[in-house]
């Protein structure tokens, strides 16, 4: 395996409930190395949404240090992060989140956009993309007009737009059903292996967890053995 | 052409894209209270454009009232010493090439007597051979002729002169009646007693002089008439002055005054009325303010609607920031978005202001709709001026910019982890 790309120490995460305070992490770190796959699982409530927003810097901890190349991300301000997200991170989530107003082939090419990458070179990578995620027929298609498998496959091409060094996934087969889910499931092993990229996923299928070189099994805001 | 360019112009501003792709949405601008708030912007906008116009024509006519009968300028010699008047009028000229003509002209105040009244009045004498250039007095007629040359009767010649409509009322004066006016002149021995000096005029017309003052006091005659009566030799006060292009006339009067000296009084058709054109100026601003409110409503309209936009977006502004928008770029986008908005009810709303001021020129045309007799003005022109169009463009889009700040501001500050979730 490579160089840490991404270290994250001792995050404590708490919400406010009632009185007191809901404790989701407890002093959780994590190394993730370049190009590695790691797959997270845990119950409901295990604080596994939380620790990928924490490590995809969309939430903050209370406290503990989020080290990406020797830099501390939560040193940064909002526009540093921004650009951070936009060249050095992919997200997946469970739902789509697609622009509605917008054809996949528009929504694939919105993080260039926000980067002001020259649009002609983005169009011809994101065209790319979408063939390579078995959607070159749809590229003018529009979300209403897609399945929930080819929305997920837009949603996961959105996030690999920028070629990004760490791709989140929030139970990216959570909505989908098994047959769309497998193939999901492949993608990104698939995309593991072409784009060399590291890959950390959340899922509480234990069945694709179980195709991860690395399983960390996060239970009440801790990693259990 | 226009659309192609509309499209580079968003294509290749990332903002901007994003901020027309996420507002000109079917259900957005077709659904919901958008179409009723642009609306209210549009109306507002309209109002305020027609207000406008019909302020600025209403301007327009009193100023061709006041320089059909002031002209555009008026030279007075403080010191009455004043030089062979064609000398002066070269002189002048020389001053202020788009000077094209003048008149000479004096006043008098006399005493009118007819059937047995007497009232004060002004008696105005003009040079009756070149007055016609000079000021309009064809259309100020109400009755008889535009002629103030003297008139033979029975081999006796009768000097002419047009009276205010309000003199002709008051004394019940008609055009053909000869009427008295009498100059009291202090004794040159005696300075404590007058010589009466009275004349006979034949009425030759009744004007309409567009303004009370002048309605109920003015009398106007030939200059040698006015001058014999008030045994002033061919003393004049002052001259009266029409440039052939009237839309530097305050240029003109400064660039005299500069020239002429301290000795010179030099009065614009302006000056010659000033209060009541400051009293329109503030009329204007008063009238743009208080139809500006509308607009002001309206673009807090669009506030709300923005505001539901923002929050039905919740999930699409979370995803924005995912993807790399920092919370300065969202504000942007949905301040643009409030901005385009505003820009096209600016947009709607001049040019349905514009079809409203050609309507109404159109109906006034067709049909008598302002009756002259009741308002003194029978014809209101409609003068869309550039400058209110900027300032009514100008005014809407800040309006519009701060009532889009309070749904922006909200936007930027949405956490990406509750838009995720609840979104």
């Amino acid at each position: 395996m490579g160089n840490v790309l991404l270290s994250a120490r001792n995050i404590f995460k708490s919400y406010p409930q009632g009185s007191g305070t809901l404790d989701i992490l407890k002093g959780v770190s994590l190394d993730i190395q370049e190009g590695e796959a790691i797959g997270i699982v845990g119950s409901s409530g295990s604080g596994k949404s939380t620790l990928l927003q924490i490590l995809g810097t969309l939430d903050y901890p209370q406290s503990g240090e989020l080290v990406y190349l020797e830099k501390n991300l939560f040193q940064l301000d909002d526009e540093q992060l921004s650009l951070f997200r936009n060249q050095t991170i992919g997200f997946v989530f469970q739902f789509h989140h697609l622009l509605s107003e917008l054809s996949a082939l528009e929504n694939v090419l919105l993080p260039c956009r926000i980067a002001n990458q020259d649009i002609g070179i983005a169009t011809r990578q994101a065209e790319e993309l979408l063939a390579f995620l078995g959607l070159g027929d749809r590229l003018h298609h529009y979300p209403n007009q897609l399945s929930g498998g080819e929305l997920q496959r837009v949603a996961i091409a959105r996030a690999l737009v920028r070629q990004p060094r760490i791709l989140f996934a929030d139970e990216p087969t959570g909505n989908l059903d098994s047959m769309n889910s497998y193939k999901i499931q492949e993608l990104f092993f698939k995309i593991r292996e072409q784009l060399k990229i590291a890959i950390v996923v959340v899922t509480h299928d234990l069945h694709f967890a179980q195709k991860f070189p690395r399983i960390l099994h996060l239970k009440d805001g801790r990693w259990a053995e | 052409m226009i659309k192609e360019r509309l499209r580079n112009f968003t294509t290749k501003n990332p903002l901007v894209f994003i901020a027309w792709k996420l507002l000109f949405t079917r259900k957005f601008i077709l659904e919901g209270s958008t179409p009723l708030s642009l609306l209210g912007l549009v109306l507002g906008v309209a109002c305020l454009l027609v207000s406008m116009a019909v302020m600025s024509g209403f301007e327009a006519t009193l100023k061709k009232t006041m320089t059909d009968v002031t002209g555009h300028i008026q030279v007075i010699d403080k010191n009455k010493s004043k030089p062979f008047w064609k000398d002066f009028e070269n002189e002048l000229k020389t001053i202020e090439p788009k000077l094209e003509s003048t008149t000479r002209f004096v006043y008098i105040e006399s005493v009118l007597a007819s059937q047995g009244q007497i009232v004060g009045i002004l008696l105005q004498g003009i040079d009756s051979d070149r007055y016609k250039n000079i000021i309009n007095l064809n259309q100020r007629l109400v009755d008889g002729v535009n002629d103030i040359s003297s008139y033979t009767e029975n081999g006796v010649k009768f000097p002419q002169a047009m009276i205010g409509k309000g003199i002709a009322r008051r004394l019940n004066i008609k055009v053909g009646d000869k009427i008295n006016v009498v100059v009291p002149i202090s004794d040159s021995v005696d300075p404590s007693t007058f010589k009466r000096q009275a004349a006979e005029f034949r009425v030759s017309g009744v004007l309409d002089l567009g303004k009370y003052e002048w309605n109920e006091r003015l009398i106007i005659t030939d200059i040698t008439s006015a001058q014999k009566l008030a045994a002033i030799g061919d003393r004049y006060t002052g001259l009266i002055m029409k440039l052939s292009d009237d839309r530097d006339v305050r240029g003109a009067a400064f660039r005299m005054a500069l020239k002429l000296g301290p000795q010179y009084l030099i009065r614009d058709w302006r000056d010659v009325n000033e209060n009541l054109f400051d009293a329109v100026e503030i009329e204007r601003v008063v009238i743009f303010f208080v139809i500006l409110i509308i607009v002001i409503v309206a673009a807090f309209n669009i506030s709300s609607t923005l505001y539901v936009g923002v929050v039905q977006r919740n999930s699409d502004i979370a995803i924005l920031k995912t993807l790399g928008v920092s919370k300065k770029q969202v504000l942007k986008i949905f301040t643009l978005q409030g901005l385009l908005l505003g820009f096209m009810g600016v947009a709607l709303g001049l040019v349905l202001g514009f079809f409203l001021c050609q309507g109404f020129m159109i109906l006034q045309n067709q049909f008598e709709l302002i009756p002259g007799s009741v308002y003194k003005i029978d014809n209101i022109v409609i003068k869309i001026r550039l400058v209110d169009v900027f300032a009514i463009t100008l005014a809407t889009l800040i309006i519009s910019f701060f009532a889009t700040l309070a749904p922006a501001l909200r936007s930027s500050r949405l956490s990406v982890v509750e838009g995720l979730r609840y979104g």
